[in-house]
């Protein structure tokens, strides 16, 4: 609406200016691509825009058709984001933030004052039809609109929330098939070509920048930072907000012509210690307040299902493409012989060898600290590893996490592998990353079978959700409910992701005991409904004798025990390290 | 009649617009153990939350030793006497035990307190004596929950809030921390608030209380705490499909 009434009401000089202001929002809206949703601080995307500018320029001024211009923008300017996010692959955080502000400082110094670059005599030639202020303006709003579309997308591709898991879990997004470095260069693309754009926009206002490179300075990029941070990392509404708010406003308003700088920075203060999330923050909980009192938030718990029906339904789940055939003869699904592992000077883990079996849920008992999350570190290839892991007959050891999940192994994490930030069902999603295969941009386009695959990972999601009894809180924010319920969700997870084995690392942790008696029920479902395979790193003894087919006790790295849970926990040296007077008490629950 | 040592009445909180707890009240009075049973789910973080200021509360009151500290800020709840075991150990594992335990009486002035107060933690806990140089990072999981009973015990504090202590612990490891609390609630005379999930707390509770979806809805004081427990795991068992 606003859009449409500002060029009856706004003159000619207004209008300018807010063509202005929709290249900065888009230069922000990419920024906010590798802030918001890589976790990556870029400097440079002031100078990124400049590229973006000079190459429209450079293109439409020798004669290139305006179309062209633009193409040539957003290309060039995504490959040269692109090879400036290939320090990101080895280094994080401030040290990324560094290298960019280096790059920024060069194309400053040494690009934009050679008149080759900055091309002083060319003037770009623009379609006849944007020579109006009115059309340049609706132009620039509909690149606007279309980069809003992009992220939009983006967010429900493959790409978008295995981004997710870069930002928020870098270290273990390959549990989830996620490969860290080609996201992270897919992320620093697509800023590029958003940013591109930006100066598409720029230089089909202006028409040539000749010595005029204000825009492109580290200025320019710090303030594009700041429209990123009051307008709320993430919230595309926010940050176009942020760009009038920081952009427009003191071109506008005589009062803040004056004063200038000074107020502009005050308010800049005042808005982020006051609305710490931003803009986004703001608008985000609007629908939320409007809710209050109206609905009742729903329990926070997993609920009772019909487990049969449910786990009926689920045994689709395993329904997936799998590279790796078992290979006959086979003693075991995994076979762990002489596992050692060596964090600095600790064994963690010494001379394991144990065996787990196709169809049987086998538990890992033992004292804290004994190597059992260490286990599943090796077998899921997380940590550095001697002797032999074969997993369908395959030896495991040397492949990538990545390519072991491929194979059809999943685990969780004892405190957590997903994102906090994101909903439910984003989360079991984002575990089923190996699944769906397409490339990030056809993802946003929506070609192909893209369309298609995420519809059947959505439904795959459900069919988790449902078995799990959580379909309720698929919309609630991950961290925002109870430790129990998070873990829970995490193991919805690994199951949606279609497995064969199942790793889960204290699988009833924060659950009472009537959750985990009915978190054990499914267990016996995922066995013999899914026909899964699980190994269970367990503290709750009930929940072991209830569902174990065998069971394993390790202390101090070593393997002291092996059996059915009745013949383990029975044993003396099982008792003294881990079951306590509690062998008589609780195995009576 | 002196005033109860914590004393939470009507308290209701949230987060945001969702409102979580509804009109909770107990009490934990001078050298007592007292458990708040609930569920996953039930407002037990919740509650301690709002306690300890990190969370608005919308209505009714906490005191403490009579004074109103309804909403102040953590910091002044240390100086007044109150330490929290946070859920999931809240260790900083880049820092050594001893380190960890320093941060523990950070705010305790007097050098003289701080090592007697190291001390203390080192005969009440000899495995973190044994370990004092390590990095928190590296100790076992219920080594790390010790180190947390110990580091909020370094403030001499009068009441000890203890959020989940057994949580993702080995049951030997649960009965070792559910004793050392024990024992610094008998020796020091420390009171104690449990939060739990696991029955076991009862053992040691004198007065215990239920937490269900936000409100209280079941107290037991003494020999009743022993039929509670029973009660509880009846009700788990009953449920549990």
């Amino acid at each position: 609406m606003a859009v449409v009434v500002v060029p009856v009401v706004a003159d000619g000089p207004t209008l300018s200016i807010l063509v202005g202001t929709a290249a900065v929002a888009i230069a922000a809206l990419g920024l906010d691509v590798l802030v918001g949703r890589a976790g990556q601080l870029s400097l440079a995307h002031a100078a990124l825009l400049g590229v973006g500018g000079f190459t429209a320029v450079n293109v439409g001024g020798r004669g290139g058709p305006w179309p062209l211009a633009v193409v040539a923008a957003v290309v060039v300017t995504a490959a040269v984001s692109t090879v400036a996010g290939l320090p990101s692959l080895r280094i994080r955080g401030l040290q990324v933030a560094v290298v960019t502000l280096a790059l920024q400082v060069m194309a400053e110094r040494f690009l934009f004052v050679r008149p080759d670059v900055t091309a002083g005599s060319l003037t770009l030639e623009r379609p006849a039809l944007l020579e109006a202020d009115v059309p340049l303006y609706l132009f620039s709003v509909a690149c606007v609109a279309l980069v809003l579309l992009v992220r939009r997308r983006l967010g429900s591709t493959r790409t978008g929330r295995a981004l997710l898991a870069v930002r928020d879990v870098e270290a273990r997004a390959g549990a989830f098939g996620v490969e860290a470095g080609p996201t992270k260069l897919f992320a620093y693309t697509l800023s590029g070509a958003i940013v591109g754009l930006g100066g598409a926009v720029l230089a089909t206002k202006a028409t040539a920048f000749g010595t005029a490179i204000d825009p492109f300075r580290l200025l320019q990029s710090l303030l594009l930072v700041a429209i990123v941070v009051v307008g709320g990392a993430g919230s595309g509404s926010g940050i176009i907000l942020a760009s009038l708010f920081i952009h427009t406003l003191p071109q506008v308003v005589d009062a803040l012509k004056r004063s200038g700088p000074l107020v502009s920075a005050v308010l800049l203060v005042v808005s982020i210690v006051a609305q710490p999330e931003g803009i986004g923050g703001v608008l985000r909980d609007i629908p939320r307040r409007l809710r209050r009192g109206r609905e009742q938030r729903p329990s926070p718990r997993p609920r009772l299902v019909e487990l049969a029906a449910a786990s009926e339904a689920a045994a689709d789940l395993r329904r997936v493409p799998r590279k790796l055939a078992l290979q006959m003869p086979v003693r075991a699904l995994l076979e762990a012989r002489e596992v050692g592992v060596r964090y600095g000077g600790v064994l963690a883990l010494d001379d394991l060898s144990l065996e787990v079996r196709r169809g049987e849920i086998v538990g890992l008992i033992g004292a804290n600290g004994a190597g059992k999350s260490t286990f599943f570190n090796a077998v899921s290839g997380f940590a550095p590893v001697t002797g032999s892991i074969r997993y369908k007959g395959a030896e495991l050891l040397n492949r990538p996490p990545v390519r072991r999940s491929t194979y059809g192994l999943a685990r969780t994490f004892q405190d957590m592998g997903l994102v906090r930030a994101e909903t439910v069902r984003e989360n079991v999603l984002l575990a089923q990353t190996w699944l769906a295969r397409y490339p990030g941009a056809a993802g946003i386009l929506g070609l192909g079978g893209t369309m298609s695959q995420e519809r059947e990972l959505r439904r795959r999601a459900g069919l988790a959700l449902e078995l799990f009894g959580l379909e309720h809180l698929a919309s609630e924010r991950l961290g925002d409910l109870p430790y129990g319920t998070m873990r829970t969700v995490e193991i919805a997870a690994a199951v949606a992701s279609g497995p064969d084995l199942l790793l889960l690392d204290e699988a009833s942790a924060g659950l009472g005991p009537d959750e985990s008696q009915a978190l054990g029920e499914r267990f016996l479902a995922l066995r013999d409904e899914l026909g899964l395979t699980l190994v269970v790193i367990e503290h709750h003894v009930p929940l072991i004798a209830r569902v174990c087919d065998y069971c394993y006790c390790l202390e101090s790295g070593r393997l002291i025990a092996e059996g059915s849970p009745a013949e383990v926990t029975s044993q003396a040296s099982v008792i003294a390290s881990f079951l306590g007077r509690a062998a008589s008490q609780e195995a009576v629950l | 009649m002196s005033p109860p040592l914590l004393e939470v009445s009507g308290l209701c909180s949230g987060y945001g617009p969702l409102q979580v707890l509804f009109d909770v009240s107990f009490r934990v009075e001078r050298g007592e153990v007292v458990a708040l049973m609930g569920s996953n789910g039930a407002g037990k973080t919740t509650t301690l939350r709002a306690i300890t200021g990190q969370l608005k509360v919308l209505s009714g009151r906490v005191t403490l030793d009579g004074t109103d500290i309804t909403g102040r800020p953590p910091e002044e709840l240390v100086s007044r006497g109150m330490a929290l075991v946070p859920e999931g150990r809240g260790m900083l594992r880049d820092l050594t035990v001893a380190q960890n335990l320093e941060l523990g009486a950070y705010r305790v002035r007097d050098p003289r307190a701080v090592a007697s107060a190291f001390d203390r933690a080192y005969t009440t806990f000899p495995i973190l004596a044994e370990r004092r140089q390590q990095r928190a990072g590296t100790l076992s999981g219920g080594q790390q929950q010790m180190l947390a009973v110990a580091r909020a015990l370094m403030s001499d504090p009068r009441l000890l809030l203890v959020d989940e202590a057994s949580l993702g612990l080995s049951p030997i490891m649960t009965e070792t921390v559910f004793d050392l609390i024990a024992t610094a609630n008998r020796s020091a005379g420390v009171s104690v608030l449990l939060v739990e999930q696991n029955v076991l707390a009862l053992d040691l509770a004198n007065r215990a209380y239920v937490l269900e979806k936000g409100q209280v809805v079941d107290v037991a004081e003494g020999d009743a705490v022993k039929t509670m427990q029973g009660r509880l795991r009846e009700a788990y068992l009953g449920r549990g499909r």
